[in-house]
């Protein structure tokens, strides 16, 4: 066991930090009121690799293990849970199953403009009556000729209105449930492929949510993820890495949390004394602090796993589940900690507190990791 | 960073788990029904079972005899002997987290060279003897007394709370020599039963009851001045350093609990069947399970984490209070749930389940309350003590 960052890792860790402290938090609070997704937080992002860290150098990234991707996340999500979010749907679940399952041709033609987050992405894969079920997608794949056909919609779909190019989990072949679920690359600008902004979220202000729609949309068979039928193994594989990055998101959040709390308890003075000198306060910002850091090793043990290769599909949804309730439970406390303060504006908690719902829905939700966690302990699924 | 054991101690873990499981699970829940408490020749016995595997002198160095082990391995064991029979994994401990540090770090080499071959031969056990009837978080304030007399200290003052008390051939005693001087007054002694008498009583109790909990009572008990720990005065922070280790290790012990509540719960849900079907299959049953696996793999890295900066030798005040704190109250809710997932067979004595219960109950207050642990970590970490 050794529990210290190799110098790259802090190296990289710094670079997020400096540049979230620099160009996001002063504008975070602004970009949520306003709903406004900043594309120059992203491009600037891109222009220093943050965007594509763990994507190999040879196609345009930093190369970078998984590890200091998670530690750039949790930096991010510190100073805005809704640039994190365009950031972990672009490398998780967009560039790693290019990268995993893409052809030579595929990953040489996109993966060094989405790197530079000249080329925004995203992973179509919820559907207006399809969350958790997966293997029940409506959104439909028909072969003609060279060419796929796909008809459907597309739910809840982070990045889907700013995306350059879209994965789309489509079903080849209805009769074969699971197995027929295929992943194609689908361009902005395909005739039939159009976007629709979803408003009136409750946090994530500052981020994009989009409906995807697919009208006769014309597919070229060679983008194709993988093969044929590959589709749900690399939605699966997808939200596994995703759920480390959520975790670490969620990690930052429960962090922005303790720094906020630990600097108005200790400058907000009540009965003479500042109120961080009562045990009822410690105590809250006592919890917060043990429960995000015990989320921060969680996360870091399964990025870890990742990149030496083993499985971890266990210990994502170990660290995703912790981490996002350790990070609900941290945005409440902060908000009491303010008291009235904290329910308004003026202080980032409220911020904090709607975004963190967010994260305890998506990439699988908290019951769903429960139930992935159970039967990988237990032999025994109870999903239905 | 790599978050997974060493070679090493993957080895020690399988072995202490191996062995442990052979020798001592399968008799853990007579002897906690049988012993309250286990009396000194049944305690040798298991302890002499247990010294090959490195649970005395485990972390000592090897110039005093012991292994040299890291913190992190130590951390192993304290896991595995708690996993298999809490009550003998703290008869084992509590010399090698509270007694040893003191002894090698703080001791004279006349006192190591005395003492440290008896304790790591099993000739000796020892105690550690810190809290007193009216003198629990706030050490400070100790009552028992040490006043010089020549060529000797008289001791005189009642403790309480000490494991291995009634059992103990040597204690560690912490008194004042100077009541003036609060925490500056408090001296530690080494003090041999054998030359220096003492008495002690058992304290019947809920859980841990296989381990010996005694009070321990200093009457005009005469001790060598050469038996003084260090300096005169000198004893508080000597207390403190150790209650950092002790604390660190009754975090994991509490780790090993809850893995213990855990691997019978998956036994249990899965063999048990009720509409036909496994009750493992049932998703609320899976939820408590999946909660229980989740908090006990954060409490074991908060664990490691303490024991790592232990072993580089870096200040983790702090880190403790966290292992100790959280830990420790996650047993209990891990092997409450335990109950909850065996229903009434879980209060049984069949299963083992409510013994991790009542023992993961004891461990929340001794060595600092887990009020205490908040404290200390919202000192730490805020600049603003709320301890008065």
């Amino acid at each position: 066991m050794k529990l210290d960052y190799t110098d790259e890792q802090v190296m990289f860790r710094n670079l997020a930090r400096e540049f979230a402290e620099r160009e996001i938090i002063p504008v975070a609070s602004e970009d949520d009121q306003n709903r406004h997704f900043r594309h120059e937080i992203v491009q600037k992002m891109g222009a220093l690799g943050l965007m594509g860290a763990p994507v190999p150098q040879e196609y345009g990234g930093l190369g970078t293990d998984y590890l200091t991707y998670a530690l750039i996340c949790e930096e991010i999500a510190r100073a805005s849970a809704s640039v994190f979010t365009t950031l972990t749907v672009q490398v998780s679940v967009f560039q790693v199953p290019i990268l995993k399952w893409g052809s030579e041709q595929l990953k040489k033609k996109y993966l060094p403009r989405t790197a530079k987050a000249e080329l925004i992405g995203c992973f179509g894969l919820t559907e207006p009556n399809i969350g958790s079920d997966a293997a029940g997608l409506e959104t439909t794949a028909t072969r003609q000729g060279n060419e796929w056909v796909l008809d459907g919609a597309k739910m809840w779909i982070t990045n889907g209105g700013v995306a350059g190019l879209a994965i789309i989990a489509a079903q080849a072949d209805k009769v074969k449930r699971h197995r027929g679920i295929t992943a194609f690359l689908v361009e902005r600008g395909t005739p039939g492929f159009s976007s629709r902004d979803i408003q009136g979220k409750l946090g994530l202000h500052a981020s994009n949510t989009a409906e995807l729609i697919l009208q006769g949309c014309k597919v070229p068979e060679e983008n194709i993820l993988g093969q044929v039928g590959d589709g749900f193994k690399i939605a699966m594989t997808a939200l596994d890495s995703g759920r480390i990055s959520i975790g670490a998101g969620c990690v930052g959040l429960a962090q922005a949390c303790v720094d906020a709390a630990t600097r108005y308890a200790q400058e907000r003075i009540q009965f003479g004394r500042p109120i961080a000198s009562f045990q009822l306060v410690q105590e809250m910002v006592v919890d917060m602090i043990v429960e995000t850091e015990a989320a921060r090793l969680l996360v870091h043990r399964a990025a870890f796993l990742k990149d030496k290769g083993e499985h971890f599909t266990r210990e994502a949804s170990v660290a995703k589940y912790f981490a996002a309730e350790a990070a609900q439970r941290a945005a409440v406390k902060a908000v009491k900690i303010h008291g009235g303060y904290g329910y308004s504006t003026e202080y980032p908690v409220e911020r904090y507190y709607r975004d963190v719902m967010a994260m305890v829905l998506y990439e699988g939700t908290a019951e769903i990791q429960k139930l992935v966690i159970g039967r990988e302990s237990l032999g025994v699924s109870a999903f239905v | 960073m790599i978050l997974e054991l060493n070679e090493a101690q993957k080895i020690l873990k399988k072995n202490a788990r191996d062995f442990l499981e052979r020798e001592i699970t399968p008799i853990a829940d007579e002897y906690d029904r049988k012993y309250h408490p286990m009396p000194k020749d049944v305690a040798l016995q298991l302890l002499h079972k247990l010294h090959p595997l490195g649970y005395i002198g485990a972390t000592l160095p090897p110039e005093h005899g012991g292994q040299g082990l890291d913190f992190v391995s130590f951390g192993v064991l304290a896991e595995e002997g708690a996993r298999a029979y809490l009550s003998l994994g703290m008869i084992a401990m509590i010399q090698d987290s509270a007694i040893m540090p003191i002894l090698s770090r703080d001791g004279t080499s006349e006192q190591q060279t005395k003492y440290i071959p008896k304790i790591l031969s099993l000739e000796n056990i020892a105690c550690f003897c810190l809290t007193e009837p009216d003198v629990g978080s706030g050490a400070r304030d100790l009552k028992t007394t040490a006043v010089r007399q020549g060529d000797y200290y008289i001791l005189n003052g009642t403790k309480t709370w000490i494991t291995n008390g009634s059992i103990a051939d040597v204690a560690v005693v912490f008194a004042s020599t100077d009541p003036s001087k609060g925490a500056r007054g408090i001296s530690g002694f080494i003090v041999d039963k054998a030359e220096s008498p003492f008495t002690t009583r058992e304290l019947p109790k809920l859980g841990c009851r296989s381990c010996p909990t005694s009070e321990v009572t200093f009457e005009d008990c005469r001790v060598p001045a050469s038996n003084l720990i260090g300096r005169e005065g000198e004893a508080y922070l000597i207390a403190l350093a150790d209650l950092m280790q002790i604390r660190i290790s009754a975090g994991m012990a509490a780790v090993g609990l809850a893995q213990a509540a855990i691997d019978a719960s998956i036994k249990y849900a899965r063999e048990r069947k009720q509409f036909g079907r496994p009750i493992g299959s049932f998703q609320l049953i899976q939820e408590m399970i999946a909660d229980m696996v989740i908090i006990t793999e954060a409490a074991r890295f908060i664990c490691f984490q303490a024991y790592y900066l232990l072993s580089k030798g870096q200040p983790c005040f702090r880190e403790a209070a966290m292992a100790k704190g959280f830990s420790t109250e996650m047993a209990v809710g891990v092997t409450s749930k335990a109950i909850q997932v065996h229903g009434a067979y879980g209060i049984s004595e069949e299963y083992p389940v409510e013994r991790y219960f009542r023992d993961a109950r004891t461990l929340t207050f001794p060595d600092g309350s887990t009020e205490i642990q908040k404290l200390i970590i919202g000192r730490e970490m805020l600049g603003i003590s709320a301890f008065v």
